[in-house]
């Protein structure tokens, strides 16, 4: 039952890590009717200490390296990170640069990486109904995204 | 005093919500979408041209070893290239130079994982 | 035996945190259905237990205090949160004229339970020891002086109609005669549905919990089961809101009974009262879709150069005719 409540109310909180802004944009379309995804009870929150799954956009600067630990560190246990856009998976076209730290995944554990620059709404939606796949029967959906 | 009448009206519409990880009709998705990567591995040279043209520098070029022969069947061929698209910004600069058109853009979207390493194209 | 049922079962506590969480979930869809989306789909059938399973998880999660704050109050008050709420609940009646808890002064009471919750929200924000959550406590505290004579004075309407503080005697004066809404109580009835929203802290009047610029308000600190609580008495404060402007304004449960008696007419006038609190949640989502969240200004200026004004107005009127 404690499963099942989890996967049926994700509550996100979204953290701008120093992307440009595109993948922020797509995040809200997928909120937004078309894509509904409240159906799955989605819910954007503005606490870290409400949320369950925080979604990073962008290659993480140094300046923001802190504020990114400390809003991890604050969301309550079982908390998922997902990664929109190819600034975040691996530093993307910064990759390399002396003020961005290559991606999320060298700050903080990351569960799900959602390429694309920006990657288009249904992706982003694609990703977490994955993981919420991946919470209720542990194991991720081997799709080969011929339906998409 | 407008906007009233128009959510009443939008009461009693059809909702526009697709029932997307279902179905993906009624979805836009454009004729010339660049998603993910196609690579024919026996069309393809290896020639480097798209690893030196890409922008943001996610194309490696491997050398092909014995064992992976039996993909590769042109033996004049050294390198194939490996994209990672955790990195791409998927501009089509690649799909542009490619001069066999080995390479290309299919337009459907790249699967999201939780492992880098599944999100490459060999 | 019978008072431990309806206490605690029908129409107690039971019922009431059903009704809680039923309102919620049908004050989503309506909302999503103005925006031209379905709105919660999976959890349960439609989506019916979206609010149970949101409850549920958050009850789950790790509990963080965090070193600013007051331990014993961040620790012990949201717990006690939804109990004003829940006693606030009782004077309603629900499936009948009669309520659990009747007497003469059920208005009274009422009123100081939801002042009572509300110096808890300020209690709570100033408690955690964060500086969103304070700025959320001032602008609760700033909506509970504004609200606050409106909220009195919409309300005052029907208890000068009826000519009693009792919700039963209320809810039979509306019996007899007509409801409130249908006449002079009009007004009353726009005023109250504008202070309920605000008392919600629903979308035009959601400063105090404002997510994208104070980051949650008064509950930002809150999480896991304390959180739940708080969520908890957010919904039974819909339930109140709702239940009151039902009782006030819309003759309550009554409703044509075609001769039954006992149980049927129970059920009856639970059913009733179902449909009418349906019918407000339909113009409270509609309010909430169509506005913007206010400034802080805004709301202070509207409600005492306007709401109070015109609500001293209906009482006059009233006492005119």
């Amino acid at each position: 039952m404690v499963t099942w409540s989890r996967v049926k109310s994700p509550w996100l909180i979204h953290m701008n890590t120093g992307s440009c802004n595109g993948c922020d944009i797509e995040i809200l379309t997928a909120l937004a009717p078309k894509l509904d995804a409240e159906r799955y009870g989605v819910k954007l929150v503005g606490s870290p200490r409400h949320a369950d799954i925080m979604i990073c956009t962008g290659p993480v600067t140094d300046k923001m390296k802190i504020a990114v630990v400390k809003t991890y560190e604050q969301i309550p246990n079982p908390k998922f990170v997902v990664v929109v856009g190819s600034c975040g998976s691996s530093g993307g076209i910064y990759k390399n640069s002396y003020i961005t730290l290559d991606g999320v995944d060298n700050v903080i554990p990351v569960d799900l990486y959602i390429p694309g620059c920006p990657p288009k709404p249904e992706a982003v939606f694609f990703g977490i109904a994955m993981l919420l796949e991946k919470l209720s029967s542990g194991k991720l959906p081997d799709l080969k995204g011929e339906i998409l | 005093m407008k906007i009233f009448i128009e959510l009443i009206k939008n009461f009693f519409t059809k909702p526009v919500t697709v029932d997307f990880p279902i179905t993906s009709k009624g979805l836009n998705k454009p004729e010339r979408l660049r998603g993910r990567h196609y690579l024919d591995n026996d069309i393809c040279t290896g020639c480097k041209r798209c690893y030196r043209v890409c922008p943001s520098f996610v194309i490696e070029m491997i050398e092909i070893t014995e064992n992976m022969r039996h993909l590769h069947k042109n033996m004049k061929k050294k390198f194939t290239p490996v994209i990672n698209l955790d990195g791409c910004i998927f501009c089509g600069a690649c799909e542009d130079v490619c001069p066999t058109d080995a390479l290309n853009l299919t337009n459907n979207i790249v699967v999201p994982s939780d492992n880098r390493e599944k999100l490459k194209v060999k | 035996m019978v008072v431990i049922f309806r206490v605690l079962i029908y129409p107690g506590i039971g019922f009431i945190l059903f009704l809680a969480f039923t309102y919620d979930w049908l004050y989503r869809k309506i909302l999503a259905k103005f925006q031209l989306r379905i709105g919660p789909q999976v959890a349960g059938h439609k989506g019916v237990l979206q609010s149970l399973a949101d409850f549920i998880k958050t009850s789950t999660k790790e509990e963080i205090i965090p070193d600013k704050s007051h331990k014993v109050i961040f620790e012990y008050l949201p717990i006690f949160s939804p109990l004003p709420l829940l006693l606030a609940l009782f004077f309603i009646p629900i499936n009948s004229e009669y309520a659990i808890i009747n007497n003469q002064g059920d208005l009274y009471a009422i009123l100081f339970l939801i002042s009572l919750f509300a110096a808890i929200q300020i209690t709570l924000g100033w408690a955690s020891g964060n500086n969103y959550a304070m700025i959320g406590a001032s602008r609760s505290g700033l909506q509970l002086v504004s609200f606050g004579i409106p909220l009195v004075f919409a309300s005052i309407t029907s208890v000068m109609l009826a000519g009693s503080f009792s919700f039963s005697d209320i809810v039979i004066y509306q019996r007899d005669n007509n409801w409130v809404i249908w006449g002079v109580g009009f007004l009353a009835f726009c005023i109250f549905l504008i202070t309920s929203l605000a008392e919600m802290e629903k979308v035009p009047f959601d400063t105090p919990e404002a997510e994208t610029e104070i980051a949650g308000g008064w509950t930002v600190e809150y999480s896991g089961r304390k959180y739940a609580f708080i969520i908890l008495s957010e919904l039974l404060k819909e339930v109140l809101m709702v239940g009151l402007t039902v009782t006030l304004f819309l003759g309550g449960p009554t409703g044509p009974t075609f001769g039954m008696d006992g149980i049927v007419k129970k059920i009856l006038f639970t059913i009733y009262f179902l449909l009418k609190s349906s019918a407000v949640i339909f113009i409270l989502s509609l309010l909430s879709a169509s506005l913007a969240r206010l400034k802080v200004s805004q709301i202070t200026e509207g409600t005492w150069s306007l709401l109070t004004p015109i609500s001293i107005m209906s009482v006059i009127l009233i006492i005119i005719i």
